[in-house]
């Protein structure tokens, strides 16, 4: 059990937190852009369409900003203070998650990372990151 | 915004309440406190406000007719509204809003109001990425963005502590010269204090954040026409403004450290005339201290990456070459939820009206106000306003 806030999905969002059950990372992609996006959103930033393509993320990427939060979101007093990152995907896009398998003190802005998969919770399950090194 | 240059526009008036923490009166309370004050001040009859410019509160989120219940229960009847949701940006925002509706001949009087009470009452929720694809990973509060953009920052050029330590000194200085500002604020405080404060959300201090309370702070927006008619011994115009929303809506800068202010800043001063060297005090947002390290940098008065020196080879109190946030700023006075940039502005407004009591720049004739609103997804802000004022 656990006291954190479930993960929603809308009709947009759905594919994406389905997948996520499933491991898999979808980002948007515009093939007219050849560009992808994160995170969902009802029409394309580069060209002027809807349809856009649901495509798995490689699941690299290299760490944009890190910090060590010591002032709890509900449900995650216990494991306080918890490391948050924004990761750039090798695809392009910045992506907002927890960071696992590393202490805060060894995270170096720059370096290599990849995403591992947290709990199921709600409609989705939780991404997080780890350094690309790092033993799952 | 060339017609701000023509000085027809005029802040005539400004008031605002004392920053109290866990106060009791309502945001509309506060707001009926804080026209009273502006009344008083300018003389100016009720019935001749014609226009009404708010911002959105905290307190009363969940009232999608907030500006039409302010306007019943001030007794006001105006013929132009506005309700700007830009966070931080809004208050400057709105006076420029006022400033194109007047010019346009929509309304010739604008009362320019925030008014909020969060610390009792927050029911304000952020919805969409927020709610989704933020909190349910462990984003809890504002200064876990700020903390990694920090560390952005950091990784680039270092962490400008010994800088911010020196703002945090002087605007503290500056709220203990200041009535209005927060009781429990108005401590003498030193650089070890700062550098010795516990960490929020590493690199971020607990000493470079704000501290939420309650209060209100209202402008009179007119011609100068009007400002004249009505008495009013110094006037202050807007004469130039710049807005960015969403700025680098795709991703393409690369660097999260950049924000809206790189685009917004340089062009603000260009249009007002002014080299960042002429600007006389400065008065940025101020949620984190790693947020004026970035605007002292891409509005141009330094370099990237030196804003740190720049402040520390400077005297940055009132007396000094580039007065900053005199008041205390939001962050040793107070920020009263969305009423939040008030605090600046009325500060500029102030030391330009010759009104800053002890804390008195010595005859300033110009100011730079800015705004900064609303947390993005994995970048920075989504709001980056820069008003600049001159006395009449």
């Amino acid at each position: 059990m656990t006291d954190k806030p479930p993960f929603t999905a809308t009709e947009l969002t759905r594919p994406f937190w389905d997948a996520t059950l499933e491991r898999r990372f979808l980002l948007q992609y515009d093939p007219a852009a050849d560009r992808y996006q994160f995170y969902p959103r009802p029409i394309s930033l580069f060209t002027p369409r809807t349809d856009l393509e649901w495509r798995e993320a490689s699941g690299a990427g290299t760490l944009v900003a890190v910090s060590l939060c010591h002032t709890p979101g509900p449900g995650f007093g216990p494991e306080t203070p918890y490391i948050l990152s924004i990761v750039r995907l090798r695809e392009g896009p910045r992506v907002f998650a927890r960071v696992t398998g590393a202490a805060y003190e060894d995270l170096r802005v720059g370096q290599e990372m990849r995403l591992v998969w947290g709990e199921e919770r709600g409609e989705g399950r939780e991404y997080l990151f780890a350094p690309a090194g790092a033993n799952p | 915004m060339g017609f701000l240059a023509e000085r027809g526009i005029a802040i005539a008036g400004c008031a605002d309440t004392k920053l109290v923490k866990g106060g009791d009166r309502t945001a509309l309370e506060l707001a009926g406190d804080v026209l009273e004050s502006l009344l008083a001040q300018t003389g100016i009859e009720r019935d001749r406000i014609d226009g009404l410019a708010a911002t959105p509160a905290n307190a009363e989120a969940s009232n999608p007719f907030w500006t039409n219940m302010l306007a019943d229960a001030l007794g006001l009847s105006p013929v132009w509204t506005q309700v700007s949701d830009l966070g931080g940006g809004s208050i400057i925002a709105n006076i420029v809003r006022a400033a194109a509706a007047i010019h346009a001949g929509l309304c010739e009087t604008v009362l320019c109001l925030a008014a909020d009470a969060p610390t009792g009452r927050f029911l304000a929720r952020q919805s969409g990425y927020r709610t989704e694809f933020m909190d349910p990973l462990g984003f809890s509060v504002l200064p876990i963005a700020f903390g990694l953009l920090s560390s952005a920052y950091a990784e680039k050029y270092g962490l400008p502590e010994r800088g911010m330590a020196k703002l945090a000194v002087a605007q503290r200085r500056g709220a203990l010269l200041n009535d209005q500002a927060c009781e429990v604020l108005r401590k003498p405080l030193t650089e070890e204090d700062y550098l010795a404060s516990r960490m929020i959300s590493h690199p971020l201090r607990l000493l470079d954040c704000v501290m939420r309370c309650d209060g209100a702070n209202a402008f009179l927006v007119t011609s100068t026409k009007t400002a004249r008619e009505i008495g009013c011994e110094t006037i202050v115009h807007p004469i130039a403004y710049r807005e960015r929303v969403n700025f680098d809506p795709r991703g393409d800068v690369g660097d999260i450290t950049v924000t809206g202010f790189s685009d917004v800043g340089p062009a603000a001063l260009r249009d007002a005339g002014l080299s960042p060297g002429d600007v006389q005090s400065f008065h940025p947002y101020d949620d984190f201290f790693i947020a004026v390290i970035l605007q002292l940098e891409q509005i141009g008065f330094c370099k990237p990456g030196e804003a740190e020196r720049y402040i520390l080879e400077r005297d940055i109190g009132p007396g000094g070459a580039l007065p900053i946030n005199t008041s205390g700023g939001q962050i040793s006075a107070g920020q009263p939820g969305l009423a939040n940039g008030g605090v600046n502005l009325i500060e500029a407004v102030r030391q330009l009206r010759g009104e800053a009591g002890p804390r008195q720049i010595p005859e300033p004739r110009n100011a730079v106000v800015t705004g900064i609103g609303i947390i993005q997804y994995a970048r920075n802000w989504g709001c980056s306003n820069v008003l600049v004022l001159e006395r009449g």
